[in-house]
């Protein structure tokens, strides 16, 4: 499968790497955008099957980008990541078509909990 | 509990409970011990703050340690080999602002469940001491983990000084 992970920070952009390793998902092929517009831009081009992206990003944010495929029609596995997780946030990303929130610090366990399902 | 009715030393007690957990958690270190006392480590020190507002309180919580400090807290944060060569500035100042968001992002949840909401911005990267005035209140504690000794600091905006 091929994994786009979207966040404007590279370091943590490398956690969730690290993160898919320890979940035991490492044999999976992973792409990186830096904000919402780029990750548009490899949506389009590389056709993803799994979408992970931050929320709070200069540019486009995470849940603007999901909107953004909602509008364009376009249907994508998609979790976005958080350092916080209000439950509006959870509404929000529910509505915009997220599988579900996940909320930092990550842990290999959470990960493959969560992710099992669309992985494997 | 009502926005406001936490002191600047109970805010820092949040965070630093927040910090042991994602230390521990996050980034598998093990052992996480404060010292209460503020260790007024050198001003060359760096570090990250990340703003929170609770209702009209202002406030920055920040994490600041020695250049090898930052580099041990960004190997420990991406799980870089021993072996692996030094992280970028790059790496180094997104990792230690990301371990302050994570850290934003524990207190908010432990503080919602006492019904205490807190928004957070986004994370900025200082290189020396923050000026404080006696517009601010300010609580620090010193933190270890495992071999890297770091301050938290709480800098609360005193009401009405915007």
């Amino acid at each position: 499968m091929l994994i786009l992970i979207v966040d404007d920070s590279s370091a943590a952009r490398m956690i969730v790497k690290k993160s898919l390793r320890q979940a035991g998902f490492g044999g999976h092929t992973v792409i990186e955008a830096g904000n919402g517009l780029e990750a548009l831009e490899a949506i389009a081009q590389d056709a993803p099957d799994l979408l992970l992206t931050d929320w709070a990003m200069p540019e486009m944010t995470g849940i603007e980008l999901l909107r953004a495929l909602q509008e364009q029609g376009k249907k994508l596995n998609s979790v976005l990541i958080t350092s916080q997780g209000t439950d509006e946030m959870r509404e929000e990303a529910r509505a915009a078509g997220a599988l579900f929130l996940l909320t930092k610090p990550l842990s290999s366990e959470r990960f493959r909990e969560a992710l099992e399902p669309v992985l494997g | 509990m009502k926005n406001g009715g936490l002191s600047t030393e109970q805010w820092l007690t949040v965070a630093l409970e927040a910090l042991k957990d994602s230390a521990l958690g996050s980034f598998a270190a093990e052992g996480v011990f404060v010292t209460p006392e503020d260790s007024a480590l050198a001003a060359e020190h760096s570090g990250a703050y990340v703003p929170l507002m609770a209702g009209d309180e202002s406030m920055q919580v920040g994490l600041l340690t020695s250049e090898a400090g930052c580099e041990a807290l960004t190997r420990a944060l991406l799980a870089m080999e021993p072996d692996e060569a030094a992280p970028g500035l790059e790496d180094v100042v997104d990792a230690v602002g990301e371990i302050v968001n994570i850290v934003a992002g524990v207190m908010q949840r432990q503080l919602a469940e006492e019904g205490l909401f807190v928004e957070i911005g986004l994370p900025i990267f200082v290189e020396g001491h923050v000026v404080h005035t006696e517009r601010h209140e300010r609580s620090a504690a010193t933190i270890e983990i495992d071999a890297t000794r770091a301050e938290v600091i709480m800098l609360r905006h005193n009401s009405g000084a915007a």
